[in-house]
């Protein structure tokens, strides 16, 4: 199986602190890894470090190699913004923009330079199916996106990350603020995203992970203590310490 | 009495046993009155401003010999045939035989500096926020930001002198103008005291954009200057607006600078940034210490502070009206109605 | 990171707009300074003006200047901290005259200066001062004239808004755990907000007060026709007297001197007295605003 991401000793740094200490796994391209542990793990800060967001934390820094398709997304040439634009990301909280529904999900292509009306609006029907909103949303693409309920604006969000077609999509605990019913639809698009996508997934829920993932990687204070398929990993842990956390001994 | 003899009462307690034991002492209730009592004094004063100001121009309405002095309302408003002039037109020349009372110089002349100050001031000061919002390290911004807000500190005449003594001479050397003071020079001046005003409301408004929103933009693979232009500004628009119009409300206002700066003769030319302006607060403050009270000059220059009055108090309700309409805009109050 | 060429534009206009806005003051700031500090002396601020106002000193104007900001404090500040302390301690919820009062403070701010000028001359100098005179003295003009009393309450009205937001701010910044403490042991309302909040809240009250004092010290429209006198070496010696004024000074230096060369190294001294004056004591609540700020968070 193809790795589409490899992570060879990647580290994070803020200031002084090692938040990842030499990360080094693969994601295999079109499934879905999930990162899972306990707060303050790193999972979240590995994940960032996938399509680059840390470029934008002053004090914040990465070492190591990260290679998308067999190349090095932090070698000195390469541009950030091209990296996030094939590495999309959903975020824990809904952030929509505050502006229509249509404009968020056009925005991804207005600023790569699409400027073809007809291709947009066939981009923002498309995103809109794949995120399973289309129906919803279907008569009031002109209103404003802050009026949608709390899980019709994280699809919105997922729908907004589709737009730019990236070839991986990064979700940092998408449901965390959602309900149960809500949570389901999500769940549910992530099945049908992987027939397409690459997907890597935060989650503190291990029912979520099981649910959803392929693989799955727990980490503990900033390493990466067992990556395996999820199956084996939940009902066969070979550390000690995955098997305490599986098991709902801390975390 | 046994209990008076180990515990000695506190002062508190004594009062409450004379006074019935759940009620607040009557000083403090009386204090308390009194301090709404002077709370009022806030709406007293808006309500006297507007009486007594009116009281000196009103009578215009009723005493047709005032009046009749200024050419009636037309001679306000319209355009009036004069001799000596080629055409009908616009003059003020209270002094002149007859007097010419035209309000329309210097309200062209007002709005003239204003529009020119706004479009120094707007660049600079919404220029500056992003700048210090978005760009700045932090050690530069925390030194950077009171810096400007200092400016806001200083007093109006002193950039008057300024603006007389420095700013005109630049002007006259760098356009070479055969006259030192103009619309321009005022507009450079008024510049200094609207630039922290649109600074530190901006920069305050682009600085609790949520931090969730740039992330989103930057994680669709917008460049910086995409995010700021496309996802911080217009989220900050409400407070930029009120910023906007906040200062466009100072800019009108002031007197000392333009009264300095202008040149004061009343041309009629909304276009020529460099020709000499009059505008309605120097006028006030120029001519009002020459007349006798109950002329109709008298009378006209407290209409103009009447105008004034009015428009500032349109134009602070309009910055609140546009500054909450364009919240509700934002926050989806409109969409979910 | 790398930039694009929006980037660098972009970084580039905004870094400019900056950069003109603090050029300029530079040259503000530094010319006054050094033009203005070799004019101090024991003599300047003590004489009077003379030889056509080139020469002599600011004594009678930074005397005017400083009992007119006196007057105007001891007007403004019980009225002012008291409003604040009302709406934010005692004006009920949903109360309508709190509304109708914040309202009018929002609107106070906003008047034109020039406009409380009018109004001074309107209402305190022709309604309030030509009344008094008419009922006690025979219509003589004892009160109704422009003087220092008038002035000073003019800028008292002026300056009221300052007040009142600044001690609601900062009274709404002490915390309600507090309250809930001072109340809990007994205290009653009014002692709660005199003995608690207000010691708690006293810088930023502070605050509020100097903050008014130097923008009351520096403002000059609304004196025009209140009290200020071109030249009056003498100084005043009853409220009802006109006065000097700093601010008016370099009015009538700048635009009304017959030589303005020669006036011009009294004019820069005179600058120089009144930013001291008034924009120091801006300075000052700025960094008492700025290290409250800074222990609070």
């Amino acid at each position: 199986m193809r790795a589409k991401l490899q992570a060879k000793d990647v580290r994070v740094f803020y200031e002084d602190f090692e938040a990842i200490k030499g990360v080094s796994m693969g994601f295999p391209e079109r499934q879905a890894t999930a990162l899972i542990g306990p707060s303050g793990c790193g999972k979240s800060t590995l994940l960032r470090a996938l399509n680059r967001m840390h470029d934008e934390v002053a004090g914040a820094r990465v070492e190591g190699e990260l290679l998308l398709d067999g190349e090095d997304v932090y070698a000195p040439d390469v541009d950030a913004v091209e990296v996030r634009r094939k590495v999309g990301m959903v975020f824990q909280k809904p952030n929509p923009f505050p502006k229509s529904i249509y404009d968020n999900v056009a925005f991804g292509l207005r600023i790569a330079g699409e400027k073809d009306g007809a291709v947009i609006e066939e981009r923002v029907r498309s995103s809109l199916e794949g995120a399973a909103l289309w129906d919803e949303v279907k008569d009031r693409l002109k209103k404003s996106a802050l009026g949608l309920s709390g899980g019709q604006q994280q699809r919105l969000c997922i729908a907004r990350a589709l737009a730019v077609r990236p070839e991986v999509l990064l979700m940092d605990e998408p449901a965390s603020a959602l309900d149960p019913i809500a949570t389901g639809k999500i769940e549910e698009l992530i099945e049908e995203l992987k027939l397409r996508q690459t997907i890597v997934i935060v989650t503190h829920s291990m029912q979520q992970a099981r649910r959803v993932s392929d693989h799955t990687a727990f980490f503990y204070l900033g390493e990466l203590v067992e990556h395996r398929e999820t199956a084996a990993l939940f009902e066969d842990p070979r550390e000690e310490r995955t098997r305490d956390y599986v098991r709902g001994r801390f975390g | 009495m046994s209990r008076e003899a180990t515990h000695p009462a506190l002062p508190a307690e004594r009062r409450q046993r004379k006074l019935g034991r759940f009620h607040t002492p009557w000083s403090h209730r009386l204090a308390e009155r009194l301090l709404a009592v002077l709370a009022t004094t806030a709406i007293g004063a808006v309500a006297l401003i507007f009486l007594f100001i009116g009281r000196e121009a009103l009578p215009l309405l009723w005493e047709s010999e005032a009046l009749e002095e200024l050419g009636g309302w037309a001679g306000l408003f319209l355009p009036q045939q004069w001799r000596g002039y080629e055409e009908a037109s616009f003059v003020w020349q209270p002094v002149g035989h007859p007097g010419k009372f035209s309000l329309v110089p210097l309200f062209v002349g007002t709005l003239k500096v204003t529009l020119l100050t706004m479009l120094l001031s707007v660049p600079l000061g919404v220029g500056g926020a992003i700048y210090v919002s978005q760009y700045a390290p932090r050690r530069v911004r925390d030194v950077v930001k009171p810096l400007i807000e200092l400016l806001a500190g200083v007093p109006s005449v002193v950039l008057g002198f300024f603006a007389l003594v420095v700013l005109a001479s630049w002007v006259q050397d760098g356009l070479g103008l055969t006259y030192r003071l103009n619309g321009l020079v005022a507009a450079l001046g008024l510049s200094l005291t609207v630039v922290p005003v649109v600074f530190t409301i901006s920069e305050d408004a682009l600085q609790t954009v949520p931090r969730s929103l740039v992330e989103a933009s930057h994680a669709l693979g917008a460049r910086r200057y995409q995010t700021i232009l496309q996802v911080v500004l217009p989220a900050a628009i409400p407070g930029i607006a009120a910023a906007i119009v906040l200062g466009f409300g100072r800019a009108i206002g002031e007197t000392m600078i333009v009264l300095m700066a202008s040149g004061n003769a009343a041309v009629v030319d909304l276009f020529d940034a460099t020709s000499s302006v009059r505008t309605v607060t120097a006028t006030i403050a120029a001519e009002l210490g020459e007349v006798s009270r109950g002329d109709a000059h008298w009378r006209v220059l407290f209409l103009l502070g009447v105008l004034l009055f009015t428009i500032t108090y349109l134009l602070n309700q309009a910055g609140r009206a546009i500054t909450e309409h364009l919240q509700a805009r934002f926050t989806g109050a409109e969409a979910k109605r | 990171m790398k930039r694009a060429l929006g980037d660098w534009l972009l970084l580039g206009l905004t870094g400019a707009a900056v950069l003109v806005v603090l050029a300029l003051m530079a040259v503000l700031f530094g010319l006054i300074l050094v033009e203005g500090v070799p004019q101090l002396s024991g003599e300047f601020l003590t004489a009077a003006p003379s030889a056509d106002m080139t020469g002599g000193g600011v004594g009678p104007a930074l005397f005017g200047t400083a009992m007119m900001t006196l007057l105007m404090t001891v007007a403004v500040v019980p009225v002012g901290v008291a409003t604040g302390i009302w709406l934010a301690e005692y004006a009920p919820k949903g109360s309508r005259l709190a509304r109708w009062v914040r309202a009018a403070v929002a609107n106070l701010a906003g008047v034109p200066s020039i406009v409380f000028g009018l109004f001074g001359l309107g209402f305190f100098i022709l309604f309030v001062g030509r009344g008094v005179d008419r009922l006690f003295h025979g219509g003589e003009p004892v009160w109704g004239q422009p003087s220092l009393l008038w002035a000073s309450l003019t800028l008292a009205v002026l300056t009221l808004p300052v007040v009142i937001v600044t001690t609601e701010e900062s009274l709404r910044a002490v915390p309600d755990e507090l309250r809930e403490a001072a109340l809990g042991l007994g205290a009653t309302r009014f002692q709660t907000t005199f003995r608690v909040v207000v010691p708690n809240a006293a810088r930023g009250v502070l605050t509020g007060v100097i903050l008014a004092i130097g923008r009351g010290a520096g403002e000059v429209a609304p004196i025009i026709f209140t009290g200020a006198a071109n030249f009056l070496p003498e100084l005043p010696t009853d409220p009802r007297e006109m006065f000097m004024h700093l601010g008016y000074h370099v009015y009538a230096l700048s635009t009304q001197s017959p030589n303005v060369d020669a006036a011009r190294p009294a004019l820069f001294g005179t600058v120089l007295v009144l930013m001291t004056l008034s924009f120091g004591l801006s300075a000052v609540a700025m960094v008492l605003r700025h290290r409250m700020g800074g222990a609070r968070s």
